[in-house]
């Protein structure tokens, strides 16, 4: 009797332990069930000034990341609302370092900045968000986002309980920006989007939203601030926010084809180097964070299907097409063009 | 207080005094008239935001819109009883249609229009093709074994044939899953009302989104031009092959396709060398369908336009220099796509095709490079034609037993799928335009100082006139109508959605309003109601003395 119950209870454990395997092998046909087609990112600094620095270099090593794991620029919209590269008080002009041993210059050859300087307004960035920009507005500043697009909103700058502060003169309010994303829920211009905010008491900023699908972080909870990371004395500014500096730590080892998950993405920066407690929103997202990958709001990795044939077109006749294009050749232009003059002396020759 | 002193012509003191109350009591309600009666009113109109009314009920009231596709399928067969008890079948399994009202029709049929009939391709051209868009033909051919193995066949109009032998149930297993896709349609419209709970399905994941134009961007990628010479007349191809297929798609929207060439340019993805001994023959180099998303995604950095604000098809040929040829694309299962056809497409986005240079060409040692090659325009152009229908929402066909359909010569669509594809971007445009105006006018009319101007108003009543038109015409069968009806209330449902005014900022919530006008008011308002009271009282008392006089 004894002898049977402990064959059963073996039967069990190798039933147990083979099932688990096959859980193991069976989770990357959930990754693979993602049902976004394309990536955008909204990166956006809201201080001006040099002594906000860090914000700028904040902002500049999402973007280098964003880029990095392959977003494309045409879709990413970057806001930076001074220029700390070009400012004449940059002990290092045309660079931006996010690191006091300056290794990285998050700043680069390829940057491309959508809304610089006084056009980071909270005006913009609504119509922005809600597609209503007037006509004129050039493509690379519009969010051309569709039902698909999983949209990556980084936030940062100086911010308070309930609001943030853009160019020292305005302010977002919480409420404001619940219903710019509601707005863009109801147009269906997301499919699902990942906050993340690196602000003073900035878990306040998401509190408001009640539009499905949001996956919020944010650097501190209300009440706390938001902590910067290092000084560097070679250009006198402090050059990182705390939360940014660890996300950027993590950020850096992941490659576009990494299985790293947006749950220990959200673990990032534990209290004891943050200072402030990491805050995370996820009652409005329906996946479990755990089982997304990283990349599906990092990076952008399109879904794929194969063909299997193509369509049997028969060669087209190609005769009468013939002479039509070879006649086009023949076609000599009536004058000769050349390159117009560096310095029009002839209009000083009388 | 009044003082009495005495005046030169008598009268009292208390009387001026009384003449000084009334004065003072007129002032007052001349204050009281002017602030009041006339101020009061004129700031609430001059401050008053320009809202043009809408139709909020007529809004709220597309909710319970009736939507569904009114068809007309005919049915021919030679014996008359046998076209009745098809009839009468086929509307007893479609009475439970939700989205379809179909009304089948027995028609004659005389022996003598099949009598010269060689081929299906004859039929085809026979004149009892139904013309209207939307409409279907049922025809019976007698013999129809001979042509082909299969016991129903698809035409290339709008004519489906089936053999004598054929049921009922068979046939509209054909309606429901090939012509009239109610599946596929009623999924599309849950997805867009209720995106939490329904997703798209494949073909609807697949399919482009509904605007007004498109751009085609074609790419030829050649990462070692200085090796490997195309000689290939792009323009003239693109011409030859794709402008007929976009000729016929024109109605759905405009085209513009541009084409541009990529050198140095590569897959920044490393493909296994496949030696000949591992039992394929020869030697190539393989690419794995896990690897294929990473191909996209440094591609696309040289891509999108800059100006274009339209929804871009990307199509590729991706041209691998010899040194890197044959490459091949092998599927996850570890064997390689029947057919020997290298590509691939992303949903929404476009396809790669990767062309190998001949063989002849790589292998011959004579020839100083730069080689010369000219792509097989026939294949690639194919490939993508095929991948094209696919992204503009032609889905792909359930395979059903002893069903067959005519294969295309010529680079068009059937009409039967061009029908499918007027409904399904019909039912999505009319949808499209439903939620942007409910949601306007729920913004609208919760926030009660946004300006409305005329712009606004109009693109809104538009709107809603074209989408109850459009249901109506849906309703009737005329299908290409309705399309038409139905893009212009999605254009102008989207233009009043994304007008910027609706941005003008100038609404403050109340208590900064109060904050505005209370300093103003308060201070004017306060004197002139507090001498309403004595205003009251020296009337009635002036009143009550008249009367007192009166009586006496």
């Amino acid at each position: 009797m004894a002898n049977r119950i402990i064959n059963m209870l073996l039967i069990l454990l190798l039933l147990l332990v083979s099932s688990i395997s096959t859980i193991r092998r069976s989770v990357p046909e959930n990754f693979a069930r993602a049902g976004h087609t394309n990536n955008w990112a909204v990166l956006v600094d809201t201080s001006r000034f040099w002594f906000n620095y860090r914000h700028v270099a904040n902002v500049l090593s999402i973007y280098r990341s964003v880029k990095r794991l392959g977003i494309p620029d045409s879709q990413i919209i970057l806001m930076v609302a001074d220029d700390m590269a070009c400012n004449p008080r940059n002990p290092r002009p045309a660079t931006v370092f996010n690191n006091a041993n300056q290794h990285i210059n998050v700043y680069g050859d390829d940057v491309e900045v959508d809304y610089r300087g006084y056009e980071v307004t909270v005006e913009n960035f609504v119509r922005l968000l809600t597609g209503r920009s007037p006509p004129g507005t050039p493509r690379s500043k519009q969010l051309l986002t569709d039902e698909g697009s999983n949209v990556l909103v980084y936030l940062t700058g100086h911010g308070g309980d309930g609001f943030l502060k853009f160019q020292d003169s305005e302010e977002v309010t919480s409420q404001e920006l619940a219903d710019a994303v509601e707005q863009m829920w109801q147009k269906r211009r997301y499919h699902e989007i990942f906050f993340m905010i690196d602000t003073c008491q900035a878990a306040s900023l998401y509190e408001k939203f009640y539009s499905p699908n949001i996956l919020s972080v944010a650097s501190s909870l209300v009440g706390e601030d938001s902590l910067s990371h290092h000084v560097d004395p070679a250009i006198g500014v402090y050059i990182i926010d705390r939360y940014t500096y660890y996300a950027l730590d993590f950020l850096e080892r992941v490659e576009p084809d990494s299985t790293k998950t947006m749950g220990e993405f959200l673990a990032v920066c534990p209290k004891r180097v943050c200072i402030s407690t990491v805050g995370v929103r996820k009652d409005l997202f329906s996946r479990d964070p755990h089982k997304v990958l990283i990349t599906d709001f990092f990076g952008s990795l399109r879904p794929v299907e194969l063909t299997v044939s193509g369509l049997n077109v028969t060669a087209i006749p190609r005769t009468q097409n013939r002479t039509r294009r070879s006649q086009k050749e023949r076609e000599v232009p009536d004058r000769k063009l050349q390159y117009a003059k560096q310095f029009p002396t002839f209009i000083f020759e009388s | 207080m009044i003082l009495k002193e005495e005046t030169s012509d008598g009268s009292t003191k208390g009387e001026d005094a009384e003449d000084n109350d009334a004065y003072r009591i007129f002032a007052a309600i001349a204050y009281a008239v002017v602030l009041i009666v006339i101020g009061l009113p004129l700031w609430w109109k001059t401050t008053d935001v320009y809202r043009v009314s809408l139709p909020y009920s007529r809004i709220a009231a597309l909710d319970s819109l009736d939507v569904t596709l009114g068809m007309n399928i005919s049915i021919s067969t030679i014996d008359p009883a046998r076209g009745g008890r098809l009839v009468a079948d086929l509307k007893d399994i479609f009475k439970t249609s939700k989205l379809f009202q179909l009304t089948f029709l027995a028609l004659p049929l005389e022996k003598k229009d099949l009598a010269s009939v060689h081929s299906p391709e004859d039929l085809e051209n026979a004149s009892l093709q139904p013309r209207k868009p939307g409409e279907l033909l049922l025809l019976e051919v007698p013999g129809l074994s001979r042509f082909t193995a299969n016991h129903v066949l698809a035409g290339l109009k709008r004519t489906v044939y089936f053999s004598s032998e054929t049921t009922a149930v068979k046939l509209s297993e054909v309606l429901e899953s090939w012509l009239l896709q109610e599946k596929s349609l009623r999924q599309t419209v849950a997805a867009m009302t209720a995106p939490t709970e329904t997703d798209q399905d494949r073909s609807g994941r697949r399919r482009m989104p509904t605007a007004a134009e498109y751009d085609i961007m074609i790419t030829v990628v050649n990462p070692e031009p200085e090796k490997l010479h195309l000689n290939w007349d792009l323009p003239q191809a693109v011409q030859d092959y794709l402008e007929p297929l976009l000729q016929e798609l024109s109605l759905l929207a405009a085209y513009a396709v541009k084409s541009q060439w990529l050198y140095f340019v590569t897959l920044n993805v490393q493909p296994k060398l496949v030696t000949e001994t591992s039992g394929s023959g020869y030697q190539h180099y393989a690419l794995a369908e896990d690897i294929l998303p990473q191909i996209i995604t440094p591609l696309e950095k040289k891509l999108a336009s800059h100006v274009s604000r339209n929804p871009c098809l990307n199509f590729i040929v991706y041209i691998p220099p010899c040194e890197a040829a044959p490459l091949h694309i092998y599927r996850r299962q570890g064997m390689r796509v029947k057919g020997g056809v290298d590509a691939f497409l992303s949903p929404r986005w476009g396809g790669i095709v990767i062309h190998n240079p001949s063989s002849l060409i790589c292998h011959n040692t004579s020839v100083p490079e730069p080689k010369e090659y000219s792509p097989d325009t026939a294949a690639i152009m194919g490939i993508f034609l095929a991948q094209l229908r696919l992204l503009m929402g032609i889905p792909e066909l359930k395979e059903i037993s002893r069903v067959g359909q005519l294969p295309l010569s010529t680079v068009s669509l059937r009409q039967w799928e061009f029908d499918a594809l007027l409904r399904v971007r019909t039912l999505e445009q009319l949808t499209s335009a439903k939620l942007t105006l409910q949601s306007l006018s729920q913004l609208l009319g919760e926030i009660s100082n946004i300006v409305i101007n005329d712009a606004v108003g109009s693109s809104i009543y538009r709107a809603v006139n074209c989408v109850e038109h459009a249901a109506d015409l849906l309703k009737t069968g005329q299908l290409d109508q309705a399309f038409n009806e139905s893009k212009e209330a999605f254009l102008s449902a989207e233009a009043a959605f994304t007008d910027p005014s609706l941005l003008a900022l100038l609404y403050f919530p109340d208590d900064q309003k109060y904050a505005v006008y209370i300093p103003l008011f308060l201070p004017v308002m306060i004197p002139v109601i507090l001498s309403l009271k004595s205003i009251h009282a020296w009337l009635f008392g002036r009143m009550n003395f008249k009367t007192k006089l009166k009586e006496d």
